[in-house]
Formats: C-alpha cells, structure tokens, sequence
C-alpha cells in the first residue's frame, strides 16, 4: 500500500472522529450554554481552525500522489 | 456581578427570585489549565522551523506536515475541551438559593441547589500569591443537617464578595423567614 493511500485512510478516520467530537462540543455548547452568540463564536473557531488543519492534511497527502 | 452575555431567560426562576450573582472562575484558571496545551499547539511550528534547515525528501516533508497538523489538531480539541469545562462551569446566587453547576467532563455535569435557609457557613480561601494578588480564591458553603449538600467553588474572582452577598441573603432569612 502506498503512503499517500495510507495518510487518506487515516485521514478519514481523523476526519470522523473530528466531526463526531465537534458535534458533541457543539451540543454542549447550544444545550448548556446562557448565550448563544458564545455558542456560535466556540463553534465556528473550532470548526473553522480544524477545517484549516484538516485541509493542510490533506494537501501533504495529496501531495505524495 | 452578572456576565454580559448572561441570558436570564434560561434560568426558570421561581417567583419572587431575584438574581444576585452569576460566577464564572477567574480567567487565569483557565490560563493555567490551558497553557500546557498552548505550548504543545505551537510545539510543531516551532520544529518544522528547525527542520527546514534540513533537507528532506518531499514524502518525509509530507509526512511531517501530515503528522504535525495532526497533533495541533489534537491540542486544538483539548483546549476547547478545557474551555467548555470552563464556560459550563457557573455559581448562581439568586435570594432563595446557591446553584453550583460544575461541568466535569463532556457528559459528566453536576448541579447543586443550596437553599438560603439551610446555609450555615460560608468560608472563603486564598491561599498563593497568584490567588492573593489577582483576588480569586475557594468558596464554600456548608449547610444545616447530616445529609445536607456543600458546595465549593475553586478559584471564584472576589470570593469576599461573594461571601458578604450570600450572607447578607442568609442573615435576611433568618431575621425574617418567609411564608411558605
């Protein structure tokens, strides 16, 4: 198997658990929260900087293509 | 004493409660929590500064940047879960009751309700020189009965304040109890 095949599996799996994390932040955050202006600031600066981050990843796998 | 971005609304107060304070802990609580992760956020930057001194083949060049972003990736996650730790942590004293609601863990929250005529004692900690000079310090209140329920709360800013606003309530319940 080749290392780029092998960074995009991985990265999906990374990307799952990401989502999946996020999600459960996120519902914390809307379900416990007393403001919901801090909720959607929280969730965009944490969605927004893992995108970024997961894009980088994918672009050093790309890149091994 | 009441946060800015404090929405009273989800609050189900009962009638007649009025809300005194709403606490979070004090920011450098946070700071102290979050900084080991902030060091180890910048910690690939900083090692990808020194390695593209060396010369490296474009697969160990991917793979460092692949493997880098992966562990800011992670610290990013842990950050943001020390902060929501933080953000869910509140102490509401309205003139019937003491809410301590401490967020432990994602999936792990515990609310306290302390009434205003069980109160017994309120003690107030500042122990350090960070807790003396920045004025945070632990809050805790104790109440009447075996089974009774204390409360503390680490590293509340102002815990006098807190302390006098609680006991001027309590001192108001027993002059005068209300009618049930």
């Amino acid at each position: 198997m080749q290392v780029s095949t092998m960074l995009f599996i991985l990265l999906l799996f990374i990307f799952t658990i990401f989502m999946i994390y996020g999600a459960v932040m996120m519902y914390h955050w809307f379900k416990y929260s007393m403001s919901t202006v801090v909720s959607i600031y929280a969730s965009i600066s944490y969605m927004g900087l893992g995108f970024v981050l997961l894009f980088i990843m994918l672009t050093a796998s790309s890149s091994l293509l | 004493m009441i946060p800015s971005d404090f929405n009273i609304d989800e609050l189900n107060l009962q009638p007649g409660e009025t809300l005194l304070s709403v606490m979070r802990k004090h920011w450098f609580v946070l700071f102290i929590h979050i900084l080991p992760f902030g060091v180890v956020f910048f910690l690939p930057l900083i090692i990808l500064s020194v390695l593209s001194s060396i010369t490296m083949s474009p697969t160990q060049m991917a793979l460092t940047i692949f493997f880098s972003s992966f562990w800011m990736l992670i610290s990013l996650t842990a950050m943001f879960t020390i902060w929501t730790n933080y953000y869910l942590d509140l102490w509401i004293v309205t003139n019937k009751r003491i809410i301590d609601i401490e967020q432990k863990a994602l999936f792990n929250r515990e609310i306290k309700t302390l009434h205003m005529k069980t109160v017994q004692d309120v003690q107030v900690d500042v122990v350090g020189i960070f807790e003396t000079f920045l004025k945070f310090g632990t809050l805790r209140v104790q109440t009447a009965g075996t089974g009774g329920t204390d409360a503390k709360i680490v590293g509340i800013p102002k815990p006098e304040l807190e302390r006098d606003i609680i006991m001027h309530e309590v001192n108001l319940y027993r002059s005068s109890p209300p009618t049930p």
